[in-house]
């Protein structure tokens, strides 16, 4: 039932862009629309239209993490509260008082340390995927380019890797700019100028500037799902489809936290223990599904496979003439680059495994109808052909029986 | 705002440690500090509150009294070290500003 006298509105916005957010706020206030309180949302409820005069502060000894006043912010808001700004609400680091007379005197009248406040709560606000999820994202996307085997065979992977370069450069971007506006106002301080915080428009610039890295990814996601359901990938479509699942789950317990009003060591601890919590259970779910006990399986089939659009990858264990077991990798990409470079990065990994090279076995070219056959003492032997590597293990010699044995398997599959 | 040593103080916090050489609390700083400079220095609330929070940490000034949350400061002996060592400077730079200028003003 949507109440007449209460109005809900999303807004997102940095903390240098608190003047932006006054402006929003006295505007509303002329429409008739008075702020409430922050959880999630801005809440309004419904007044007189007035003019009222709003200033949005940073206290910098306030957290990210405060959903309530802590204590030292209670004194501060009992400091302005006297010199006539009414305490209006807060989150985090922000807080926002209320006047009804435009010559109150400004909660903030020292701009330097106002713009030291600000510089540091952009820092705060932002620490999270500046110094977490920057440091955590490089290093799975420099993992991907190391084993890329198992990058260029799956879908997520590939696809993760360019959600990787996406934040990158949407995280640069963010960085950069607030940078440069750094810089900027710092000369102007110098000069003796009031600081400039970001306004409206600069404000309606910047979301959109951060909705389009946004909106790509969304349809990157939605093309990937839907080319997954149609390869009969199911898996990946699922794990697809719980990503905005998750966020909508993070949304749901932010605004939890806020209602709730917790301590900032309460807002804290839970975050990080429900994480380890889901974390615990999407791996333990992930075990027991790929690792379930499958019965004995036959002689020649694939035990371990993965596809994507640019390659595939598949092991199996081959039963030879002389009754032992060979293991046979076998890398397929219609692309000759990565064709290519799975076959170095594969010589060169058994060569330091083997701490021997591999030798070029002409003799053997023929038999495989290979490009090109490299064996090794041990007895390992790697067939390159133009669209795809195999990766031979085995403690017997081959007969050509067996050679052609792996050969039709390979094609058939 | 000059920090670590408080070697110069910024105008406000001159005006402020003046205010509080007699006890005073809250927003009678702000007042005091209005009245003093017959309105030419002001001091929001915010701020003060951060002042006052730096000066009592470097024992520039002392809590008197605290009833719940309004606290009464007053001046330390080496706020008024402080005080007296700005006073001395700011009368130096017009004194040695009155030798040239006398003439010209």
């Amino acid at each position: 039932m949507k109440n007449p006298n209460e109005l809900k509105k999303y807004v997102l916005f940095q903390i240098n862009e608190c003047d932006a957010i006054k402006e929003y706020l006295e505007e509303m206030a002329l429409k008739g629309w008075k702020l409430k309180r922050i959880q999630t949302f801005f809440y309004f409820e419904k007044i007189e239209p007035q003019a009222l005069y709003y200033s949005v502060e940073v206290f910098s000894k306030a957290s990210v993490f405060d959903t309530v006043p802590a204590r030292d912010t209670n004194e501060y808001i009992e400091y302005c509260r006297e010199a006539g700004w009414k305490f209006v609400c807060t989150l985090g680091q922000i807080n926002i008082f209320v006047s009804n007379s435009k010559d109150t005197v400004p909660i903030e009248t020292d701009d330097a340390q106002k713009f030291k406040a600000i510089k540091k709560g952009i820092v705060k606000q932002n620490a999270v995927s500046w110094f977490c999820l920057v440091p955590i994202f490089l290093f799975n996307a420099i993992s991907d380019l190391l084993f890329y085997d198992a990058f260029f065979t799956s879908n997520m992977n590939l696809m993760a890797f360019l959600f990787y370069l996406i934040f990158f450069a949407a995280t640069l971007i963010q960085v950069a700019s607030f940078i440069a506006w750094t810089v900027r106002q710092r000369r102007r301080l110098k000069q003796g100028e009031p600081i400039q915080y970001i306004s409206k428009s600069g404000r309606r610039k910047r979301t959109l500037l951060q909705l389009i890295p946004l909106g790509i990814m969304s349809l990157i996601l939605l093309l990937v799902a839907i080319y997954s359901i149609i390869q009969r990938d199911f898996f990946t479509a699922l794990m697809i489809g719980f990503i905005p699942l998750l966020i909508a789950l993070i949304l749901i317990f932010s605004h939890f936290l806020q209602k709730r009003g917790l301590s900032r060591t309460a807002n804290k601890v839970i975050p990080v223990l429900l994480g380890f919590g889901i974390c615990a259970v999407i791996t333990g779910f992930t075990v027991i599904v790929l690792f379930a006990p499958v019965t004995e399986p036959l002689a020649d089939s694939a035990s371990i496979s993965s596809k994507s659009f640019l390659a595939s990858k598949a092991e199996y264990e081959c039963a030879l003439d002389n009754g032992s077991i060979a293991y046979v990798t076998v890398f397929k990409s219609d692309y000759r680059f990565i064709v290519h470079r799975y076959l170095n990065s594969s010589m060169r990994t058994m060569s330091r495994i083997f701490e021997e090279d591999y030798v070029e076995a002409h003799q053997l070219e023929s038999e495989w109808d290979a490009k090109a056959v490299y064996t090794s003492q041990d007895g390992m032997l790697c067939i390159e052909y133009d669209k795809y590597v195999i990766v031979v293990s085995t403690e017997s010699e081959l007969s050509m029986t067996d050679i052609d044995n792996i050969k039709a398997f390979i094609n058939l599959n | 705002m000059p920090r670590e040593q408080f070697q110069t103080l910024s105008e406000p916090m001159y005006y402020v440690l003046l205010a509080l050489m007699d006890e005073c609390c809250g927003v009678d700083i702000m007042d005091k500090v209005a009245e003093i400079s017959v309105g030419r220095v002001v001091v929001g609330s915010g701020t003060l509150y951060a002042m006052l929070d730096k000066f009592q940490k470097n024992n520039v000034i002392a809590e008197t009294a605290c009833q719940g949350r309004k606290r009464t400061y007053l001046i330390t002996a080496y706020g008024k070290e402080l005080l007296k060592a700005e006073y001395k400077r700011l009368q130096t730079l017009s004194s040695d500003g009155k030798k040239i200028l006398e003439g010209a003003l």
